[in-house]
């Protein structure tokens, strides 16, 4: 995971952004190994189908099916992360 | 898998500027009418939203922004897009839309820049030239579409509206046509004709 501070957040927000990160991670380390891949090369990294077939050796279209596969499980457990 | 399923992988390349041609025309006709591929384009975006503040650089002082507002031309108080198919026609238009659409939106964030220096600056398409090729529109366009999807209904109601209106017609006739709202017939700077979207 990325560690960023942020100088403008107040203490609440902190609190709430240091809790959806370690959800994020938790959640992350429970999908497959292809799912974490495309989730931080897609969606984290927002690297190209092409530069992510490149870096895989995926075809660019299991790169599109695995991006949306852990976009959708990501989201769902964003859903219920949120209640 | 249904067609929804297929959809909404169509949405999700969307989002990352991987969709193209008739699929990306498909999936936005689709997102328009299908309130289950809407929410979860909603969700996506949510997403989307959430990892990009977990990852976002900190922000810097207004002071900052303020004075690369300053740099920003404004003389320049129109958009002008290129128009060189029927396609990027249409999604000309909704971007256009949704540019104008989000001055008002991220104005009210001070860390980051209006996207035109003039929020009531009309919004002309220009019909033979432009400072974009097509495939930086076409980006630009996909960027916007997915901004928010708010945008993206309001942009496909006009969409439709043009698509309507334009029938059989090519797009010269729709130039043409000023009963098709909200279109109007202008000779902005007396050496072309142009279409004005105004709002």
């Amino acid at each position: 995971m990325i560690e960023v501070k942020s100088y403008d957040e107040n203490p609440e927000q902190y609190v709430l952004r240091e809790e959806f990160s370690g959800y994020l991670q938790r959640t992350l380390n429970d999908f497959p190994e292809h799912h974490q891949t495309a989730f931080v090369l897609g969606i984290m990294q927002k690297r190209s189908y092409k530069e992510i077939a490149d870096i895989t050796g995926w075809s660019q279209a299991t790169v599109k099916i695995n991006i949306f596969r852990a976009r959708k499980r990501m989201a769902d457990a964003l859903t219920e992360f949120q209640g | 898998m249904n067609a929804c399923e297929q959809n909404q992988i169509n949405i999700s390349a969307m989002m990352d500027g991987e969709l193209y041609g008739d699929e990306l025309t498909e999936t936005v006709q689709h997102l328009a009418v299908c309130p289950t591929c809407m929410k979860e384009f909603q969700n996506f975006q949510e997403l989307q939203n959430r990892v990009n503040s977990e990852i976002h650089v900190p922000n810097v002082p207004a002071q900052l922004w303020e004075d690369l507002s300053q740099q920003v031309p404004t003389q320049r108080k129109t958009q002008f897009i290129p128009l060189r198919s029927t396609w990027v026609k249409y999604i000309a238009a909704a971007a256009v839309i949704a540019i104008a659409f989000g001055v008002g939106r991220v104005s009210n964030q001070p860390a980051q820049l209006p996207l035109l220096p003039d929020p009531n600056a009309p919004i002309v398409l220009a019909s033979n030239s432009g400072n974009m090729n097509d495939a930086q529109f076409l980006s630009l366009t996909r960027e916007l579409l997915t901004a928010d999807p708010v945008y993206h209904q309001k942009m496909y109601s006009i969409l439709e509206a043009l698509n309507r209106d334009r029938g059989e017609k090519g797009f010269r006739d729709l130039e043409q046509d000023r009963s098709a709202p909200p279109v109007e017939l202008v000779n902005a700077d007396n050496s072309e004709k142009k279409v004005v979207y105004k709002f």
